[in-house]
Order: C-alpha cells, then structure tokens, then sequence
C-alpha cells in the first residue's frame, strides 16, 4: 500500500510538472515583458499560423546564440530596433509598443528560455 | 503486492495512462476560451456572423470590431446593432478558427441609437467599378483604369496589422497567388495583383515598397504585377464603402474587416469576398474571369469605358455646363457627335481633337 502511495504522488507529481513550465523567479520589469510577449508576439512566435509566407522563429533561448535568426547581433539593441520598426513580414509596432515596452521584451526574452 | 505481479502491473499501468491523458488534456487543449464584452455593430444572418467591437482581450483579440461567427443561429435572429452583449470566444489553437458561444444580451437600450453601418453604396457582381487613383510603392499615380482588360483581384491592409489571421494572412495568401500565376507566363501578363493600405499615414511609399518586398521575396520584379498602394483618407473612405471595407483607427490600431474584390477584365465586379475563402479558390477565380470573358479589344475598350467615360456619359451631372450625351448607339447615327461620319477611326480621331469639354478624351 505504501508503494501503491507512493506510485500515485510520483504521478501527480508528474502531471504538475507537464501541466505547468517550472518558472524561475522574474523581476516586475520582465513580469511587464512578460505580459507584452503574451499580448503581441506569442501568437506569432510560439504557434505560428500555417498560412504564413515565413514561418516567424521560435524566440525561446533567443539570447543564447550570438546571432538572431535573420543574422543579425543578438543584442538588445537589435531585438528593440526589430521590435519597432518591424523586419520583413514581421510588423513594425511603432505607435503601439512604447521604447519602454520594448526594454521590457527584452528583459522577458532574456528569461524565455 | 508486487509490482511484478500481473494483475497489479495493469493496474498501475492504466493508474499512469489516465494520468498522462489528464495531463494531456490540461497541458495541451487545442481549444482556449475567452470572456468578451462588446456592442453589436451589425450582424449576418445568413452566414450567422456578428460584427462586435470590444476591447482588447488578451490573448484572443485585440480591441476592434471584428466578425464572429456564432454556433446558434437563433441568437443571431435576436442580436440587434446596439446591443451589448457579454460571450466566451473560442479559438482553436491548431486550425487557427475563432467562434463565440453563449451570447448574451446585456443591454438592449442602445438597439434605437445604433448606426446603420457605413455602406451607403456597395458594388455587387456586374457592376462598374468607378476609376480610382491611388500613389503605389513606387511613388507613382495608378489608377484601376491601367488594369482594363486583366482581371485585378484587390485587398486591403495596412502593414503594421499583427494580427496573424488578418493582414499576414492576406498578404501571404496573395504571395502565393503570385507565385502560382508567374508559373503560368500566359496568365502572369493579363493578371495584376492590387494591395490598397487604409492607413496612408503611415503607409507611405517606401513603408509600402518594403513591406512589398518582404512577400516577393526581396524580387522588385514582382512589382509589375502587384502593386501596393494607398490614397488619402477622403478618397480611401469612398474606396471602403464601394467595396464594403470597414475600418476604424482606435489606439493607434486599425480595426478592420477583411475584403477581397475581383474585377473582370471588363471592368465590373466579378467576385467579393469577406470571409472563408482559400487562396486557390481566389487564383481559380481570377482564372475563370479571364478565360470567360475572353481577351478581344471590345472587353478591354469595355473597361476603359466603364473607368473614363461612364460617370460622365451614363450618370450626367446637371451642373455641367453642357451635358455630356449618351454614347449609346454612336455609330448607328448617320453623323457622329462632332457632326463627322461615324466611320469609327476617322470619328474617334475627330472626337478627341474636337471634344472639348470632355477632359478625358481631350488627354488621351
């Protein structure tokens, strides 16, 4: 019976871990990009719609390579000129993403790993 | 017990499948609901859509008004313009569709004060399409009247649009159309592709040239045969409501439908579209009008007539100090209108050197 308890937290354990991404503690100004990457690019970036003339890249672990996927540095500088002023099919969010805004994606892509 | 055994072994085994299948269906529903709250701005009962504006939804929708479609279409029946209802948004993760479910009317007092939506004069099949001018990617004047005798298939979008299922979409779907109609060099010349941006502020020329190539794969050529436009508010409102556009600027974002417009080769409407259509049925279509409609000179004169001289000959204004006259039946008179034999050239010829008032003819 023992065992057969122990079985059965292992499971439930398991099922927390598939139903919910351990999350490392985030500061309020990534929390911030954290919502602004839920509003406006997840969509895109993390299911893209299959009719899309290019695919939009995963952004996960966008940091860890040197370079972006179009070839670009992978700086902040980089990633926040992207954001606004848009980059092939990808749209400009000028006019509704903020420079501020902008820092806080940033600051969250940093974290997306 | 031991695990061992095989009795207990099923056990535990169908324990873990249940879990994993709960598991499954918590981590990866392909069906997410959202709440939304919005005013009916008009409804379609035969194809069971409501167009709702409402406020930014995160996750789902950004504020706009938007067409829903709507399982019910007894709901659909009841819903007026004006109301405000509150509903769940569904949006299905994997086929990318989006429906509402359990519409409720929340206030109805609003049903009196409601707009009739702006569409004072929509074109339908068969109809003339006025001429309109628009400034292209290149900075350079087009008007619809350099496209006679091709069949045009237009929409319109404006280039910071993120919403995947809307503008990209659109865009990607007429890439593909572009692709498929270079294969076919025959189709390629008597086809053109006509993209008009509904935000000339931003939109410029150069936005335009840019956001262009980014679906032609950086190929300028492609230009030739798809042109991204814009025009000036004014006329771009005039625009929307002969082709059922709808579109509103909120947040320093547009709130927008989606429309598609096939012109004949002839020069009238051949086909709309403002909701489920798949790129081959769009290329089928331009197809279709081109190869019935045939190729003479008589159905390119006929679109040029229908662009240039039609709101003058066929729709006179009274204000005009003389009348333009109806060009029906021109050479069944015995004299043309500038008095000389309706030998056609020779008439034609005689008509643009002496029919001053008309300012078309006169700069041609």
């Amino acid at each position: 019976m023992v065992r057969w308890g122990k079985l059965m937290a292992g499971s439930f354990l398991l099922l927390s871990l598939m139903a919910c991404s351990p999350s490392e503690k985030l500061t309020n100004t990534e929390i911030q990009g954290q919502w602004l990457y839920d509003d406006h690019c997840a969509e895109c970036h993390e299911n893209p719609h299959p009719e899309l003339r290019k695919q939009p890249p995963n952004l996960h672990g966008l940091f860890l390579a040197k370079a972006l996927p179009s070839g670009a540095p992978a700086t902040d500088e980089q990633v926040s000129k992207t954001i606004i002023e848009g980059r092939g099919t990808m749209p400009a969010f000028d006019k509704r993403l903020r420079e501020a805004d902008a820092r806080e994606l940033v600051a969250y892509l940093h974290k997306l790993k | 017990m031991h695990l061992e055994e095989p009795r207990v072994r099923s056990k535990v085994l169908g324990t873990l499948g249940f879990v994993l299948f709960l598991a499954a269906s918590v981590g990866c529903a392909s069906t997410k609901k959202y709440p939304l709250q919005g005013e009916i701005v008009s409804k379609n009962v035969a194809t069971n859509e409501i167009t709702v504006k409402h406020g930014d939804i995160p996750g789902f929708m950004p504020a706009m008004a938007m067409p829903y479609h709507v399982q019910d279409p007894a709901v659909v029946q009841e819903l007026q313009p004006g109301d405000k209802i509150a509903a769940e948004g569904f949006v299905n993760k994997d086929t990318k569709e989006y429906w509402l479910e359990d519409v409720r009317i929340t206030d109805e007092s609003g049903r009196s004060q409601a707009k009739t939506p702006v569409a004072p004069h929509m074109l339908i099949p068969g109809e003339r399409v006025p001429n309109m001018a628009f400034v292209n990617q290149d900075g350079r004047t087009i008007h619809l009247s350099d496209f006679a005798g091709k069949a045009l298939l237009v929409t319109f979008i404006y280039t910071r649009c993120p919403m995947p299922n809307f503008c990209p979409r659109l865009s990607s779907q007429f890439a593909k159309i572009h692709d498929e109609l270079k294969k076919n060099p025959g189709d390629y010349s008597k086809t053109h592709l006509l993209t008009i941006s509904f935000d000339p502020k931003y939109d410029t020329p150069p936005v335009l040239r840019k956001y262009g190539l980014a679906y032609l794969d950086d190929d300028a050529n492609g230009f030739s045969q798809w042109d991204f436009a814009s025009t000036n508010p004014a006329d771009m409102a005039r625009i929307a409501q002969a082709f059922g556009l709808q579109y509103q600027e909120e947040d320093n974002q547009i709130s927008h439908t989606m429309n598609i417009v096939l012109i004949g080769p002839d020069g009238t409407v051949a086909k709309l579209w403002s909701t489920d259509w798949t790129w081959t049925e769009l290329m089928e279509s331009m197809q279709q009008t081109l190869h019935s409609s045939g190729q003479s000179s008589e159905i390119h004169g006929r679109a040029l007539y229908g662009y240039l001289c039609a709101s003058c000959h066929e729709f006179v204004n009274p204000d005009l100090r003389k009348e333009p006259p109806k060009l029906h039946g021109l050479f069944l008179a015995r004299t043309c209108l500038a008095g000389h034999p309706p030998l056609m050239n020779r008439c034609t010829t005689r008509l643009l050197r002496d029919c001053g008032p008309c300012p078309l003819l006169t700069s041609l």
